[in-house]
C-alpha cells in the first residue's frame, strides 16, 4: 500500500527510469528494480514530465490538466510510483 | 388433545458464534461503500521473465 505522499514537495523522475509514451498513457521501466509501471492515464504521463520544472507535484498535476477533484486519484499513483522509487525527492 | 410446541431449546440463551457471519447474508445497515476509483498505475516486476539478447 502506498505510503504518504506530498504533493506540495518537488519530485524528479529517478535517472535510471526510462519513459516509453504510449496511446493509453505510458511505461516506466527502472533499470536498476528491473520494475515496469503501466500509466494508465495520459495525464499521469504528462505530470510525470512536468514534475522536473514544477516546484511541486501538485503544480505538475494541474499544469498536465489534472483537476482539483482528481488530485487525490493522481497523488495515490504518484505515491506508487515514489514508493517503487520511479520518482523520487527532489 | 393437541400439544403445544415449547419454546426452541436454546431459548434465553444467547451465544456468540465464533465464525464471523457472512456479510453477504446480512442486510447492510449504513451507506453503501463508494466504488474504488481505478488505480492509475500498475506495477509488473519483470525479473526473471526476460532473456538478455
Amino acid at each position: 500500500m502506498p505510503g504518504a505522499f506530498d504533493l506540495d514537495r518537488k519530485y524528479a523522475l529517478h535517472p535510471q527510469v526510462a519513459v516509453r509514451p504510449e496511446p493509453f498513457g505510458a511505461l516506466l521501466y527502472h533499470f536498476g528494480t528491473r520494475r515496469l509501471s503501466f500509466l494508465k492515464d495520459p495525464r499521469l504521463l504528462g505530470t510525470v514530465r512536468e514534475l522536473a520544472g514544477q516546484p511541486s507535484a501538485r503544480a505538475a498535476c494541474l499544469a498536465a490538466g489534472v483537476t482539483e477533484p482528481e488530485l487525490p486519484q493522481f497523488a495515490r499513483a504518484l505515491a506508487t510510483l515514489a514508493d517503487t522509487d520511479m520518482l523520487e525527492g527532489a | 388433545m393437541a400439544v403445544t410446541p415449547g419454546p426452541p431449546e436454546n431459548a434465553g440463551e444467547h451465544s456468540m458464534s465464533d465464525e464471523p457471519t457472512p456479510t453477504a447474508d446480512r442486510p447492510e445497515s449504513g451507506p453503501a461503500p463508494q466504488v474504488e476509483q481505478e488505480m492509475l498505475v500498475e506495477d509488473v516486476s519483470i525479473d526473471g521473465m526476460c532473456g538478455v539478447y
